[in-house]
Parts: C-alpha cells; structure tokens; sequence
C-alpha cells in the first residue's frame, strides 16, 4: 500500500578537486500524476556535509531533519565541525534501527573533511564509501553517463555541469523524474544551493 | 515493501578462506548489486575485527555491516579489559550466537572468521541462523558453486598462505567469470603471526590478471 507513495527520483553526488556536488531533479509523482513540480531532494545537514536522497519523500525529509539536529547536538558536545564519515554512520545507525520497518529511501551522503567523500546508503542503512553515484528510478540512466565521463579531481564547474548532464539524461528517459535540477555544492568554504533546468 | 526492500538492497557476492599452515587467507569480490543493478563496484568485503581477526561478508550488506559493528566492538572491549585478543574461536561463536538470538527474523548474512590466535590460525563459517562451523577452505555467497569448483580440486592440507593466496584468488575470479552477482576486483587479506595485512594491488597483480 505505501507503493502508492513510493514515488521515482534520481540523484547523483559526484567527488571533485576540494569538494562534492549533489543534484537531484524536483519532481514528485504518484502514479500517472504529477504532484509537485519543486521538491528538494537535496538537503543540507551541516555546514560542510549534505545529502541527496530517492524514495519515500517523507521519510527523507524526516531523515535529513533529524540528522541536522543529530549533528547539531554532536557539534556542540565535541566543540568541533561532524566529518561525513560520521554523518552516514549516524545515518546508517538511524535506519538500522528501524531494520524491521524500514525507512524506504536511499540516499547519498557527501561532504568534505580535508578530502572530499560521498558514501552511499540503501533503506537498511549499509555504507559504502564511493567516488561518484547515484540513486533512484534514474539512477542507471545517470549512470550511464558518470561512468563513462567521471574523472577524478575535476574542477568544480566540470563536477557541476557533469551532475546536470546524468540527471538530465536520466529526466529524459525516466517518466518518474523531471522538472528541474537541485545542486548543492559542498566544499571547505561551505555549501552552496542553486537550481540548474 | 519487502520487494521494494529486496530490489533496493545490496547483495551477491563470492568470498573464500583458506586455513593454511602459517595463518589465514581471506578473499573477496568487490561487486555490489540490488537486483540486476550494480550499486557499487568497490565494495570492501573483507573486514578487519582486530589485529588478530578478519571477517568476510556476503548477503545483505547493512545486516553484515552491523554484525561486523557487534564483532569489533566486543573483541576491542575484550582486548582492554583482559589484555590479550579475544580467541577466534570465541569471536565465531559469538557471531553464532548472535545469530541465533535472531533466529526468527534473521540477519540475511554469511561470514567467515578467520584469523590468528594462541591456538594458531582457524577459520569458521557462520550462517544466517547461527550454525557454526569450524573450516579448512570454504566459500560463501551467490558465487560459491563456482569457486568450489576449483577449490575442490586445487585445495590440499599442507599449503602455507603463499600457495593459498593464489587458490583463493584463482577461485574468485572463477566466481567472477561464470556468477553475474560476482565482479569488479578481487581483495585479499592475510591474517598471519605477524597480524591482519591487505594485499596490495601490486601484490595481486604478481599473483594473477585481474
């Protein structure tokens, strides 16, 4: 029955030279209908971590709500900024304990701690670190296109405009994806938010 | 859900361990899949437990993952406490311990245990409800049939982890060939005296084409 608000998506995170990019389109579908048309996927949780999710949109934002306060909270006991290493370990903590009636998302955690990283996590809350990935109904399409143009330390206007050619190309072929592009970018000096189309 | 769970969820794999005369040899893929997709393709298998203890996984990767999370934070704890590493023996039986303990709605995992201690080197193989079993050379996962073709024939008593390494890696990269849940590189870990040490890709290279 939650198959009714299980709606596609794609998003992409990408490691650069300094930093990371998370995209992800904005469009929510039910079925055949078209819902919304401006839905962030892409969340900022700390000042130099982010994350970019597919699946159940409730269950996403109810992540990424808690692990900024996680984080908060984290921040303020150690007096120091949460690398992302930590991060997708408090996430993977977070949906582990919810093994047995899970959260139905995937997501990506990207950010920078000297290095730049991305980890990805399924709605069982594994952790694998990675260079570039994505996730969700798009996630092959996008693929297609990462796989074959990722290199490592691009710059970041390469990184960006690269994230935007996979999430397009998966738009193009993937009825559940559309209308628009998040990037959220990421580096030592913090993170910024624009929309791509 | 559950099929939405089982499409969106990282499994398949090949491990193999040998149990040689001077330590254990651990070997692993490196493929993550969900369904036909290939999640990842630099997945870490092969787990570090301690200095003295490696594990490896297959099956579902986030119940593997925290079996590993219980495994290292019990022979740490161990090792503070009373000063000397937990058996491995011990660390396998507790694994099939607390796989039992969730007998019911079990962790979808396979591992191997194998390392170094007082005792010398072993190797055990746990299931996903808890059977313990202690090994000479065995192999798990979605690529086991074939890598226990090879093992099969290729395996003796005797063999120390110099002559193991390269049946271990010759039988995951059987499982690669002929098991599409299989691919994408191979790890190997040593667990000897000398403790836990990853080959390098150099070292694998020498060894076998990858």
């Amino acid at each position: 029955m939650a198959y009714m608000y299980m709606p596609g998506a794609t998003a992409v995170g990408i490691t650069y030279d300094g930093g990371v990019v998370m995209a992800s389109e904005r469009r929510i579908a039910y079925g055949n209908f078209v819902v919304s048309k401006t839905t962030k996927k892409t969340f900022k949780i700390t000042d130099f971590v982010g994350a970019c999710c597919a699946g159940m949109v409730a269950d996403m934002q109810v992540l990424a709500m808690q692990m900024k306060a996680m984080t908060k909270i984290r921040k303020m006991e150690l007096k120091r900024e949460i690398p992302p290493n930590s991060v997708a370990k408090m996430m993977s903590t977070m949906m582990y304990e919810r093994r047995y009636y899970p959260l139905m998302t995937q997501v990506i955690v990207g950010g920078v701690d000297g290095d730049a990283v991305i980890y990805t996590l399924d709605p069982l809350g594994s952790v694998l670190p990675d260079d570039y990935a994505s996730v969700g109904t798009g996630a092959e399409m996008a693929l297609g296109v990462l796989d074959q143009e990722f290199k490592p330390k691009m710059s970041e206007k390469d990184a960006v405009n690269l994230a935007v050619k996979s999430i397009k190309s998966a738009i193009m072929r993937d009825n559940a994806s559309g209308d628009g592009i998040d990037v959220l970018v990421v580096d030592k000096n913090g993170t910024r938010e624009f929309t791509a189309n | 859900m559950s099929d939405y769970i089982e499409q969106h969820t990282y499994h398949g794999t090949t491990t193999v361990g040998i149990s040689c005369t001077d330590g254990v040899v651990l070997c692993a893929d490196m493929r993550a899949s969900a369904g036909y997709f290939i999640a990842n393709n630099n997945t870490m298998k092969i787990q570090k437990i301690d200095n003295h203890a490696g594990m490896t996984i297959a099956g579902g990767v986030a119940d593997a993952q925290n079996v590993t999370d219980m495994l290292r934070y019990h022979s740490n704890i161990h090792r503070i406490d009373k000063q000397e590493y937990l058996p491995i023996k011990s660390i396998a039986r507790l694994a099939s311990l607390i796989f039992f303990q969730n007998r019911y709605y079990p962790f979808i995992a396979d591992i191997l245990v194998g390392g170094y201690d007082k005792q010398g080197p072993s190797l055990y193989n746990i299931d996903m409800f808890g059977s313990l079993d202690k090994k000479t050379y065995v192999t798990t996962g979605s690529g086991s049939p074939v890598a226990y073709g090879l093992l099969e024939s290729e395996y003796r008593d005797g063999l120390t982890v110099e002559e193991g390494k390269i049946i271990a890696l010759r039988a995951v990269k059987a499982a690669i060939t002929r098991n599409i849940g299989t691919g994408d590189g191979i790890n190997v870990a040593i667990i000897d005296k000398q403790g836990y040490r990853l080959l390098t890709k150099e070292q694998k290279k020498a060894i076998i084409t990858l």
